[in-house]
């Protein structure tokens, strides 16, 4: 799944096409272009901004608190990621990762809106287990941008959790990852002027 | 062209609805409990025969007479199925078929009983059987009437994944459980998910071991997503601890290991209290005092 993923990523960051920002045909001999003056779309990245880095922070179900960096283009999104819970609930949680986010050319309302990726790794330490896991995860987003240059963003997606190692601690409590399960993450993404 | 605008309580609304329900769904744990009905502690270990004879030299494994030696020893016998082209259930170990000079002939998934018929007597003696003519022996012969099969479904691999042979399997296995009428004397192991759906589908009276080869919590998983009876597993898998299958018997888990044929980790595993054990030995009794029979 990286693996297509990463070359998507690639290709989309080196593209500069802003999301909802149509391709115009080019005039062919003898014609002038009449193409409509673009209207700006109220999620539209701010004129002459051709991507660059985002700092990321937030909080995601299997992400935990995080932050992250990324590189961004008008179109996409990649970052890698790290997270903690914090120890909260009785269990140490850290968690790592890339993810992936595509902007749809369409503005969905007042958001920007597309999908995204995830590969995450994380460990988890209970009374109980260690455990350490591979989540793939695969969905939707949406952003709103707060103010220039800051971004709120909520996503939801289908996760797929894999057990990569496994220490039972005691042979009274016994369970498993859910294999199947859904995710969410809000973020604030803040875009850098200059890098 | 000026694109439709969704209406903004609209969105808002849909937005909302729709972050609640993947919260709520979310809300799922991250983490499965395994939380079965307990299941009490048998009397003793039940014993059977590894590949229906074990190690003896004098039977050939996953045969009819092996069968009734293994059988007669202990508690019951084990043996391996395969599946044949024409949807019928041998006895094997292998997927592979050898003719009686010993050169291989093919694959049970790609060959005819007609095929197998060939090269199942030979003059030294039975290589292949039917489960059909175990059945028939273990629900009529007296001495056999008492006793358990256990059944290893393996893995049916000849020339494809193996999806639609399990699912035949199951359905050829349930219909000979019915026809032999050896409900609930049947302990089947499989790691297959295809062919365990399609016996949970068809509701068929054994009792269901999920197996695996190597550490025991991936077992226990797909065992509590199988809802089987317990878990297969190679004995030095796992600490020979007693609280262990306490453990899972608590959670509604058997455990059956195999094959125990170390006489040193004879009385350790004997004294961790499995539920079933396989062995190769002939003399398993002589590493831990004989017990009354069930």
């Amino acid at each position: 799944m990286l693996v297509p993923l990463l070359l998507c990523a690639v290709g989309a960051l080196t593209s500069g096409a802003a999301p909802g920002a149509e391709a115009t045909p080019a005039p062919s001999d003898g014609q002038v272009a009449a193409a409509p003056p673009a209207e700006p779309s109220p999620t539209a990245p701010r004129p002459g901004w051709r991507g660059g880095l985002e700092g990321v922070a937030g909080w995601g179900y299997y992400e935990r608190f995080h932050v992250a960096l990324a590189l961004a283009s008008p179109v996409a999104t990649l970052g890698v990621l790290g997270g903690t819970n914090l120890g909260a609930g009785g269990a140490t949680i850290w968690s790592t990762g890339l993810f992936y986010s595509h902007a749809l050319h369409q503005p969905v309302g007042i958001f920007e809106g597309g999908f995204d990726a995830k590969a995450l790794y994380w460990t988890r330490s209970d009374p109980d287990y260690d455990w350490k896991l591979l989540t793939l995860i695969a969905g939707g987003y949406l952003a709103k941008e707060l103010q220039p240059a800051l971004s709120l963003v909520l996503d939801a997606g289908l996760a797929y959790t894999l057990t990569i190692d496994t220490v039972r601690k005691q042979n009274v409590n016994f369970a498993y990852p859910t294999r199947w399960n859904a995710s969410v993450c809000v973020e604030l993404r803040y875009r850098f002027e200059s890098w | 062209m000026r694109r439709a605008q969704v209406p903004l309580r609209e969105l808002v609304s849909r937005g909302a609805a729709l972050a609640a329900a993947a919260l709520l769904v979310a809300g799922c744990s991250q983490f499965t409990a395994v939380d079965g009905t307990p299941v009490a502690a048998l009397a003793r270990p039940i014993l059977l025969m590894h590949r229906g004879c074990g190690n003896d030299p004098d039977y050939r494994q996953n045969t009819l007479e092996c069968m009734r030696y293994g059988a007669g020893l202990y508690d019951g016998a084990e043996a391996d199925l395969q599946l044949s082209d024409d949807g019928t259930i041998w006895l094997s170990h292998d997927n592979e078929v050898y003719d009686c000079a010993g050169a291989q002939v093919g694959c049970f998934q790609g060959m005819s009983d007609a095929q197998l018929d060939a090269v199942a007597e030979c003059p030294d003696g039975s290589h292949y059987v039917r489960l059909s003519a175990v059945f028939q022996a273990f629900s009529a012969e007296p001495p056999l009437l008492s006793k358990i099969v256990a059944l290893d479904v393996k893995d049916q691999l000849c020339g494809s994944l193996g999806f639609s042979e399990a699912k035949e399997m199951a359905g050829a296995l349930d219909l000979l459980v019915r026809s032999y009428h050896m409900d609930w004397r049947l302990l089947v192991e499989s790691d297959q998910d295809t062919f365990m759906d399609r016996f949970h589908d068809l509701g068929t009276p054994t009792y269901l071991f999920v197996e695996g080869y190597g550490g025991i919590d991936p077992i226990i998983a797909d065992a509590d997503r199988q809802h089987a009876t317990g878990i297969s597993y190679r004995y030095f898998n796992a600490p020979y601890e007693r609280s262990l299958t306490d453990g899972l018997r608590n959670v509604g888990l058997r455990t059956m290991v195999w094959p125990v044929d170390d006489p040193a980790v004879i009385p350790p595993i004997w004294a961790m209290h499995p539920d079933v054990i396989e062995t190769d030995l002939s003399d398993f009794y002589a590493y831990v005092p004989a017990p009354a029979p069930f």
